[in-house]
């Protein structure tokens, strides 16, 4: 019994990076209705931004935090700009292939800088494991849980109550309505770009002290596409719940089966998924539509 | 499409014609007559990346017709290109059976498993239809890989060469004429698929599904019609490409694969059949010449061998984004509007 | 003119433009070194999942082929030239490349860096009779024929884990046996060296495998496998992994603590070993054949990544350390002794005095580094064989002490060579 609660913690630790990754995904998508997959990517880059303040430069790890959640903001504005601004109105797919685009370039810019070989972040926490309910858990997944916590309440929020939150959802609703009742669509893209990015620094943050900060931390991104779907994808409160029964299963699976089923973990996600997806159509929080046909 | 001055449709068969003048017969007769003599005049490295093209442009074939034409977005197409290499692998080293009968059983297969996985989109659209899609790619993947008993695990299976009688079709310059007899009649089959009632019933789904309901065609039977065709298209280039290579491994057949599927034909052009050529010579000439760029440099600049090749990984990127970016309804309609503009010209409105 | 000419004209044109190119590609008969350049196809993969662990083996053969060059002026009179593709770790595409290492780089020699493109490329090899060597020997797990053009140039990992048991075995003081973990990785290479190391701790050695775990190339969280391995309290844990995976798992085993209670051993921890019954003082500067390795020295971990932090915790008063990739420099050495053989099928022997001067010379100058330790070729006629290591000692003001230990890999015992665990 205490195993599967410690399975449980565990994976309730692990679920939360993976639902502030998801944050990202959903946050794009609920504004602006493209399902970005270089989110991963903005991850990576933002460790590395967090790599550059805190060791390069040298700032102090607190200080290099706040600066990079605001480089990532800027960054995303930068892709928004450059990139998806030509975009808007197009075919969704053509959206899609220029976010693997985005992926293919940020990976190769990410070798050209820095190189293959990982880095790693200053460590700014104690390595002793913490327990909780029997479980060992590293400190990070501590900070990773409190992390996804305050980034959902903060986004819950956003999105319910501020006039810019609403707007957004009125914009992934029907962009031309949303435009004739005064809303700047681009200004909505590039906010929702820019906190996305800023969601996927945070993660990236988290996930470089995990496993060092490498050139493959962009495939991070694919893995929390279960997650996403899961949760529903206009569904912030969605990308918490199915970060987290992710990270659960993900862990059960590789504990229990993972000996003799060699890689189940990585198919796990995808069957409770296609079992889920087949009762719930939209996702547990998906907003439904309904359709008799 | 436009015709030139003094012909005109008097029937319904010269209407829906694919090739209606005699210079489009002409151009088609000396095109495959052309295309024949590829082999003599080639060299064996580029002969295999184009056969390899031929059978990625089957294999597009069918994920145009599911999501260009029917709308049902897949992000699973590469897993059933795997299933129908493996199967034909299968079927010709394991049942024995002959390679031109197993070919197309291969095909068959992987039709019906796309069958099965299309039995999803009846309950879900969108990228929802994506997820399951994305799904099936990595459970399928997973037991081609595990399944070690079968097909060999990470080692792969050997696929064996095509034989005639006495002919075996080992070396690349015959067996390029396999898949080029292959790829002529798939690619009738396509465009007559297109352009026939399924086609317009994939449309219809594609454009408006309510609609589609209401006017009366089938949409749980046209959706999964366009499953099974599309992968069965899959496992036709799947089941060609394994036997010109002589071995199969999982690791050809990734997610990033499928993506690069939907990519051909969105480069190429949504909803056409000359789209797929496009997209997919296009995004090889790339890939490869960027190969090749990385080769000649780095003979140039021993000891920058790392600083290229993610080089070339990031002007592959900002080709397809800035392509993406000024057209992205694919390079069809860049070639359709070329045609106008030549055949306007001088009044180009 | 005609509307007929018109067209006939664009699609002559266009008849050109294709056919030239495809025309221009045409390959020539295949010839040797021509103009005294003999040119090294290098099949790797520099942006995909290992790059972290091909990128150091390309640096260092570009290292390698201009030492050769300029100091020792070619091989065999010739100038070496090294054309590399980037294969991205897919099997497709290492097919390409090689058909066009071959037919149109008309390269006369093809390094394939990855031991996975190695199943796809075989029959290739064997029709072209193109001398491939790989990074280890799994030719001997693929359908073997004598005429075999595919050769390794590093034992094969079950070999050497079989040297590391042994020396476990050596020098094992505990009553009980040693409790040994295994961290495979779902790749061929890392398959094919958990069976036989499986059998040999199951038949020949009676050692508890307490733990066995599995993670996948895509790995990016592996805390259940690494709580699994510490749950189990194992002395030893074989980890017969490779590039961005690896990082991650010992990452992530540093992190949980595992590496407290837990010896890693990495593909080539032979020679650590033998290092460490040296000079147990020594803990700094030690390299193992990928910069990854993991190694525990007394209470300490060192791994790329983390040495900085770690290293400056543990040991603010030591020197900093300086990583060396040295043992890459073993596969272009294997590979220039292969080719000075021409391409014969041969066996080889060990790194010469004049190699690790050079090596000492040009990487471990003015660094604190304290020893250098590569693998060397060995025998592809017989399977088993020695494994020489050749251990040097350095001072700190850069002296020069070449020892040399032997860490003999006894032969796999009768029995092992009817068991087909070779075969996955």
């Amino acid at each position: 019994m205490s195993a599967i609660v410690e399975h449980l913690v565990i994976g309730i630790a692990v679920g939360s990076v993976y639902s502030i990754v998801a944050l990202g995904f959903v946050l794009i998508y609920k504004a602006t209705g493209i399902f970005n997959l270089a989110q991963g990517s903005l991850m990576c880059l933002g460790a590395y931004i967090c790599y550059v303040l805190s060791i390069t430069i040298g700032l102090p790890f607190y200080l290099a935090v706040v600066l990079t959640l605001a480089v990532a903001f800027l960054l995303g504005l930068l892709v928004e700009f450059i990139f998806l601004r030509r975009m808007i109105g197009q075919p969704h797919l053509a959206i899609l292939m220029v976010t693997i685009g985005i992926y293919l370039m940020v990976r190769g810019i990410v070798l050209i800088v820095w190189g293959v070989y990982s880095k790693s972040l200053p460590s700014y926490l104690p390595t002793q494991p913490v327990v909780v309910l029997g479980a060992n858990v590293l400190p990070i997944f501590i900070v990773g849980l409190a992390a996804a916590a305050i980034l959902f309440a903060i986004f819950i929020v956003f999105f319910k109550f501020t006039s810019i939150g609403v707007a957004m959802r009125a914009t992934q609703d029907n962009q031309q309505v949303a435009q004739s009742v005064g809303i700047s669509v681009k200004r909505i893209f590039g906010a929702s770009w820019a906190i996305a990015s800023l969601a996927a620094a945070a993660g990236g943050i988290i996930v470089g002290t995990i496993l060092s900060v490498g050139y493959s931390l962009d495939d991070f991104g694919f893995k929390v596409l279960p997650a996403v779907i899961l949760g529903g994808l206009e569904s912030v409160p969605g990308a918490l719940i199915g970060g987290l029964v992710l990270g659960i299963a993900e862990h059960f699976g590789a504990a229990y089966l993972g000996s003799w089923l060699i890689g189940i973990e990585d198919v796990i996600p995808f069957i409770i998924l296609l079992v889920l997806l087949l009762i719930v159509p939209y996702g547990l929080f998906g907003l439904k539509r309904i359709e008799r046909i | 499409m436009h015709l030139p001055c003094r012909t005109f449709n008097e029937t319904y068969e010269q209407d829906m014609a694919v090739f209606r003048t005699r210079l489009q017969w002409v151009l088609l007769a000396v095109g495959i007559a052309l295309g024949l003599c590829v082999p003599l005049v080639t060299g064996t490295y580029m002969l295999t990346i184009v056969i390899t093209a031929m059978t990625i442009i089957i294999a597009a074939l069918g994920i145009q017709l599911l999501t260009g034409y029917c709308g049902q977005i897949s992000v699973g197409h590469s897993v059933f290109v795997a299933v129908g290499a493996y199967a034909s692998a299968l079927l010709v080293s394991q049942a024995g059976l002959s390679f031109w009968i197993a070919v197309p059983l291969a095909g068959i297969v992987a039709g019906l498993i796309g069958l099965i996985v299309g039995l999803t989109s009846i309950r879900l659209k969108g990228f929802y239809l994506i997820m399951s899609t994305l799904a099936a790619q990595f459970i399928i993947m997973y037991v081609i890989i595990h399944w070690t008993s079968v097909t060999g695990g990470s080692f792969g299976m050997a696929a064996p060469a095509p034989k005639l009688g006495a002919i075996e079709f080992a070396t690349p310059s015959s067996y390029f004429y396999i898949v080029f007899v292959a790829l002529l009649m798939a690619t009738y089959v396509a465009k007559n698929i297109a352009r026939t009632s399924v086609g317009r019933a994939f449309v219809a789904v594609r454009d408006n599904d309510l609609a589609a309901e209401v006017m009366g065609v089938n949409l749980t039977a046209y959706k999964l019609l366009a499953f099974f065709i599309g992968c069965a298209f899959a496992g036709l280039g799947g089941a060609l490409a394994a036997h010109g290579r002589g071995v199969i491994t999982p690791d050809s057949y990734t997610l990033i694969q499928s993506f690069w599927y939907l990519g051909y034909i969105i480069i190429g052009g949504l909803g056409t059949i000359t789209g797929v050529f496009f997209g997919v010579i296009f995004v090889s000439i790339l890939n490869n010449g960027l190969s090749a760029i990385l080769a000649s440099l780095s003979t140039v600049f021993p000891g920058a061998g790392s600083l290229l090749a993610p080089l070339m990984l990031f002007i592959f990127g900002l080709v397809i984004v800035l392509f993406l970016t000024f057209e992205p309804r694919g390079l069809a309609h860049r070639w359709a509007i070329f045609k106008a503009y030549y055949r306007l010209w001088p009044f180009s409105h | 003119m005609s509307k007929t000419t018109r067209v006939g004209i664009f699609v002559l044109m266009a008849i050109l433009l294709v056919a030239l190119p495809l025309a221009g590609c045409k390959e020539a008969a295949p010839s040797g070194p021509q103009e005294g350049v003999i040119k090294i196809g290098l099949l790797t993969d520099l942006t995909g999942p290992i790059a972290a662990s091909s990128v150091p083996g390309l640096e260092s053969m570009e290292d390698w082929w201009k030492y050769t060059n300029e100091e020792l002026g070619g091989v065999a009179g010739h100038q070496v030239e090294l054309v590399v593709f980037d294969a991205k770790y897919d099997n497709d595409l290492a097919v390409t490349g090689f058909e066009k290492l071959v037919n149109q780089d008309k390269v006369h020699y093809v390094w394939c860096a990855c031991a996975n493109y190695q199943p796809a490329i075989k029959p290739l090899v064997d029709r072209y009779h193109m001398p491939t060597s790989g990074p280890t020997e799994m030719a001997v797990l693929l359908p073997h024929t004598p005429d075999s053009f595919l050769f390794g140039s590093i034992p094969h990992y079950a070999d050497m884990y079989r040297c590391s048991l042994t020396w476990i075995k050596d020098n094992w003081e505990g009553a009980d046996p040693p409790r040994i973990g295994i961290m495979g990785l779902d790749a061929p290479f890392s398959k094919s060296t958990v069976k036989p190391v499986k059998w040999m701790l199951e038949n020949e050695l009676n050692w508890p495998i307490v733990a066995e775990e599995w993670m996948t190339m895509a790995a990016t969280d592996v805390t259940s496998q690494v709580t699994n391995l510490k749950n189990a309290n194992c002395d030893y844990v074989l980890m017969p992994l490779t590039g961005a995976p690896q990082l991650i798992f010992q990452k992530t085993a540093y992190a949980a603590g595992l590496t407290e209670s837990t010896r890693l051993i990495d593909i080539f921890i032979t020679m650590m070993m033998s290092f460490r019954q040296l000079d147990p003082e020594a803990t700094t500067g030690l390299m193992s054949h990928s910069p990854c390795a993991l190694l525990q020295m007394a209470d300490e971990v060192e791994a790329i990544g983390l040495i900085d932090q770690i290293h400056k915790q543990n040991r603010p008063d030591a020197p900093d350390l300086d990583w060396i990739r040295i043992v890459n420099y073993g596969g272009a050495i294997a590979i220039n002794d292969i080719f000075e053989k021409a391409v014969d099928k041969y066996g080889y022997g060990g790194l010469t005095g004049d190699n690790i001067k050079w090596i000492m010379e040009h990487k471990m100058k003015g660094s604190t580094a304290r020893g250098l330790l590569g693998p060397c070729p060995w025998s592809t006629e017989t399977h088993a064989g020695y494994h020489d290591n050749i251990l040097v000692k350095t001072t700190p003001d850069f002296g020069l002490e070449i020892l040399k230990l032997w860490q003999e890999m006894p032969p796999w015992p009768k029995g092992a060579e009817e068991v087909d665990f070779w075969r996955l």
